[in-house]
Parts: C-alpha cells; structure tokens; sequence
C-alpha cells in the first residue's frame, strides 16, 4: 500500500522518533471508513505512539500520514480536527467542569470563536452522552465520577466530534465487562453508519471479536496484520506476547484465554 | 446496551439556574467595579467629599480639588485598574494553561526580570533624570527576560520546560536584583529600591497611564484570545491538538502576553504578589470552572481587589502609606495556606 494516494487515513513507512530512539519504524496501515482496525501488541509495542502520529501530535522523522491522500499536516488545523478525532488513554481533566461541558469540547473546531454552541452542537453532545449511557451524569462536575464513568465521558467528548475517523487509544480500559461490551457496541455502531476506527485494544478476544482487521505491533514494527483469525495465530502469540493461549468459538466469533506464559519473547 | 439504565436529561431548572448565576457574574463584577471606583477616588489625606469629587471631574469644583482627583487620585485609581485586571487576566490565563491552580502570574519570571530593569535606573540614577525613566526601565527589562524565557523554554508547547524556563529566570533576575541591592551606594539608596519593589500606585500620574496602556492592550488582546485553547487543553496537549488548538502557539500567545500586559503593570506598580492566584480562585466557581469562562470575569475581579487593596493601603496610617505587596502579602498568604489545606483534604 506504500505510495498509493489512497482514500481514508493512511501511513506509509512511518517512522516515529522520541529523544533520538526509533519508537516506530517503517509502520504502512490503511484504515477506510466503516472500518474497525485494531491496534494490538505488547506493552512498550508502540501502540500509543502510532496514534500519536497518525493524529500528528507528534513529528514523524521519515514517512506520510495522509487523509484522502491529502498530507495531514498540510490541512488547516480547524479542518483536521473536525475530520480526525482523538481520544487519548492518559486523558484526565483537570477542572472539575461537568460531563456535559467536557463532552462539549468536541464541538470545538465545528465554530468559529466568536460563536457560542448552537443547536447541532447541543444535538451531538446529547447524542455521545446517550451512546456512551452517560446522559444520567451529565451534570456532575468529572472530577466526581468513577472510572468507568469517567472512560465513557471521555469517549463521548471524542465521539461528539462526528469525525470521519476516531483514533481511540485503550477505550475499554479499566470499564467493567458490561460498558466494555456497550463501547465496543457504540463503536460498531458508528462504523457501521460511515466512521472509520483506529483503536488499541490490550483485551484479544475484544480485538478479535470486533475488529475488522488487526495490525499487530512488536518493538515498533508491524509483525502482522490482516483477519483477526490470521494474526492471532498461536504462532504469533507465542513469537510476540509470549503466551500460550486457548482459541474457539462462541457465537460464531472467536475468542481467546491466555494460558500460560512461554518465555520464547524475541527479546534482548 | 438497551440493557443498561437510560436516566433522563439533567434537570433544565438546574441547569438555567446556572446559566443565570453565570449570566449575572460578568454585570455584578462590573457595577463592584465602578462602585469601587467611585469610593477609590473620594479616599486621600485631603477630605474631598463624593459631591466635590463628581463636581471635580465634570470640570467643576475647587481649583484644588479638581487637582487633586483629576492629576492624582484619578491617574492612581485607572492604574489601580489596569494592573489588577492584568494581574487577573494573567494569572487565570496562566493557571488554564499549566493546568494548575497555584500557577500565578510572576512564575514566568516576567515580574522578576521587569523589577530588575526598574531598580536597575533606580541604582544608575537614571530613574531621576526623567518621569518616565523606570517605567522604561521596568519594560526592557521585561522584553530581556522573555527573550531569555523563550530561548530556554525552547520551542514547542511543554508546559514543563516553561515553568523550569520561568523558575531559572525569576532565580536569575532575583539574584541580579540582590546583587545591585548589596552594591547601592548608600542605606538611603537601598531602602527607594526595597520600597519601589514592594509595589505601590501611589503619586503615579497619567504619564504612567498612557505610557503602560499601549504595552497591556495588546497583551489583553492576546490572552483574550486564549479562551477556547484553554478550554481544549482542559484534557491534555494532544487532546488539545486533535481539537485544532497546535499548543506551541497557543504558549508563543500566552508568553508574549503576559509578557506585554505584567512587564507594563510591574514597570508602573513594581511587584504586587498574590492577586493573580487568589483571584481566578475565587471566581472559579462562578463559571463552573471554564478555564475560557474564566479569563474575563478575572480581569474585573481582580481590578476590583486592587482597587480595594489601594483603597485599604490609604486607610491606616493616612500620609504613610503600605505598600501594596505588602498588604497583599498578608492577605494572601493565609489565603494560600488556606489553598492548601483544601486541596489536601480533598485528596485521598
């Protein structure tokens, strides 16, 4: 895919470097609209970093992010932002504004300064709160919500957005099985109706029961990527996690229980 | 997920209360303000009476007491003014963008460096050889010390490398000031340092007005740009950057003005401590804590405390005045103390 001017969101040899290391190095992916890609790996993969990239809040030292072949750092911050959106992992806000102002960041960049939020923003701000099931809270300042409420605000800022493509960095982190399954059914939803995802996912069977396609990272290289059922292979568990893991079916979907740990990790 | 509970929207009786708590803060703040005004101008050694001070400023009234309230205590009380609403601008501006609620305006070293070429023509004798000489002075030294911020703040938006950039020039600018403090010549030219540092707006004229206003306008202009940015950055740098708001820029506007708006106000007043941390505290709450709410509402508040402030410099000892630092000092520093114990409580 290096090279192609591609639709959608896509890097070609990204290389990605933070204090003089290479953290990503040569990273091609392609992500369309009404996509799922999960983004798996080991801790310290490169995970984070790529999303990173691919929003362009961090330089990347060799490569291309584009969107519809477009260079992203070349489109108008304004407009980047109301067609990418992004949802970090360490987010935490700081003021103890309510749920209801902080999902209202997302409208942002969809007005000039001067304008206050009209009745589309109001729309759209309701509309992430009910999906995330967050509307009951709405009006409690953040800093007073649990962690799982907390998850899902954060989620419904990013998806207040109404991006093209949302880039979500662990967004079922720390959520009970309950809003874990709802997030990820929020997310098929919204690919469903056009958006395109980038998501990291540490869970595997969450990876591989809602993802179209996985890239699998290890020490910031793309070790696999395709079919869920292809990357998970008992193959590359071993090679790149270091697990021994229990693979079938429920539901016509697959699923997967690490085992046991195999030491056979490439590392140094 | 139809599993999971669906509650209704937030009560739109609570939420309108709000709305007009918030709607009411910017007109409260500004009938205080005028109010404080009024009471700042009939407060000096001559007893003028408020009929006298009205009938003075509509060019009427005694020949003396038109002096008085037109050269003296009207030039003192716009000063009064502008320095607190920068001071106010500055600091909740600051406090958005660092993230943190003990930041004020002085920790970029603004102050410091500005204070340092003031008491710098006060050593040379350069401030007596003109009116405008140490306000001057006050002002190059600010544009040294932010030229000296941004080389070692580097570019790019971290809010770490400002504060550490902001920490090594108050040091340096401190010392400096120490340093020409330990080689005036006499007791006598050391004690019109220490004085002028712990800031006054007394026997300011409108030479000092019209010389600092240019300086603050745009710098207010500029932090009355931040609004947004500030709101964006409520959750992280990158956050900030996917919502359109490239943080290094928003730093280059913040630095610059508050370089502009407190390098002018310490130039006129020399250093006035606290106002710029007790006040986005006390408003906060009144713009359900927007760090974008906040800035302007700030700006009022903290003309009003410094208005109050000179008001109550004057009140003790009429014809030896406090200095302002001083008073704001002691009042501040409980406040801070008191800044603390909450925020530790509120910890786990």
């Amino acid at each position: 895919m290096t090279g192609l001017a591609a639709s959608g969101l896509t890097a070609s040899g990204l290389t990605v470097a933070l204090d003089g290391t290479d953290i990503l190095r040569d990273v091609s992916l392609a992500a369309g609209r009404g996509e799922i890609i999960g983004v798996i790996g080991p801790n310290g993969a490169g995970k984070t970093t790529l999303l990173r990239a691919l929003v362009g809040a961090i330089p990347h030292r060799a490569g291309a992010v584009t969107l519809d072949g477009r260079a992203i750092m070349d489109l108008p911050p304004r407009e980047r932002a109301r067609r990418i959106a992004y949802l970090g992992q360490e987010e935490a806000a700081q003021w103890a504004i309510t749920s209801e102002t902080l999902v209202g960041l997302g409208r942002l960049p969809h007005r000039p300064s001067w304008q206050g939020p009209g009745a589309r923003d109001r729309e759209a701000v309701l509309g992430a709160l009910r999906a995330c099931d967050a509307l009951h809270f709405a009006a409690r300042p953040v800093n007073r919500l649990s962690g799982g409420e907390r998850t899902r605000v954060l989620l419904a800022r990013a998806l207040a957005v109404e991006a093209e493509f949302l880039l979500a960095d662990e967004p079922i982190a720390g959520l009970d099985p309950a809003h874990g399954l709802q997030v990820m059914d929020v997310l098929a939803a919204r690919a469903a109706a056009g958006l395109g995802l980038i998501v990291t996912l540490h869970d595997l069977t969450m990876a591989a029961r809602n993802c179209h396609r996985l890239v699998l990272l290890d020490k910031g290289r793309i070790a696999a990527s395709g079919p869920p059922a292809d990357v998970l292979s008992a193959r590359n568990l071993e090679r790149h996690y270091g697990i021994a893991a229990h693979a079938g079916t429920a539901g016509g979907k697959p699923f997967l229980v690490p085992l046991a740990r195999t030491g056979e990790t490439e590392e140094p | 997920m139809s599993a999971l509970p669906q509650a209704p929207a937030p009560a739109p009786a609570q939420a309108r209360a709000m709305g007009a708590q918030r709607g009411l803060l910017l007109p409260a703040l500004g009938v205080l303000l005028v109010a404080i005004f009024a009471v700042s101008l009939g407060i000096g050694p001559a007893e003028i009476g408020m009929r006298e001070v009205w009938a003075a400023l509509t060019g009427a009234g005694t020949d003396a007491s038109r002096i008085i309230i037109l050269e003296v205590r009207l030039p003192r009380a716009i000063l009064g003014v502008m320095v607190g609403a920068t001071l106010g601008l500055a600091g909740a501006a600051l406090q958005g963008f660092l993230r943190n609620p003990l930041a004020e305006p002085g920790l970029i070293g603004i102050s410091a460096s500005a204070a340092l070429g003031a008491v710098l023509t006060l050593y040379t004798g350069i401030a007596a050889a003109f009116t405008l000489a140490l306000p001057l002075g006050g002002i190059a030294g600010a544009v040294i010390g932010v030229g000296l911020l941004q080389v070692l703040a580097g570019r790019g938006g971290s809010a770490l490398t400002l504060i550490l950039a902001g920490i090594a020039v108050t040091a340096m600018a401190g010392a400096l000031t120490a340093l020409v403090l330990n080689l005036a010549p006499s007791p006598f030219a050391a004690l019109e340092i220490v004085f002028w540092l712990m800031g006054s707006l007394a026997d300011r004229s409108f030479a000092h007005v019209w010389l600092a206003l240019p300086f603050m306008a745009v710098g207010w202009g500029l932090l009355a740009t931040l609004g947004r940015p500030l709101d964006a950055l409520t959750l992280g740098e990158d956050t900030a950057w996917s919502l359109g708001f490239p943080v290094g820029d928003v730093r280059a506007r913040l630095v610059l003005g508050t370089a502009l708006s407190v390098g002018a106000a310490t130039a006129v007043a020399g250093t006035i401590g606290f106002l710029g941390l007790v006040v986005p505290h006390l408003l906060r709450p009144f713009v359900a804590h927007r760090p974008g709410a906040l800035l302007l509402p700030s700006a009022l508040g903290g003309a009003v405390l410094m208005l109050l402030a000179d008001i109550a410099v004057r009140l003790p000892f009429p014809g030896n005045e406090l200095k302002l630092g001083v008073l704001t000092a002691l009042v501040g520093g409980p406040f801070f103390l008191w800044l603390i114990i909450a925020y530790r409580r509120r910890l786990p």
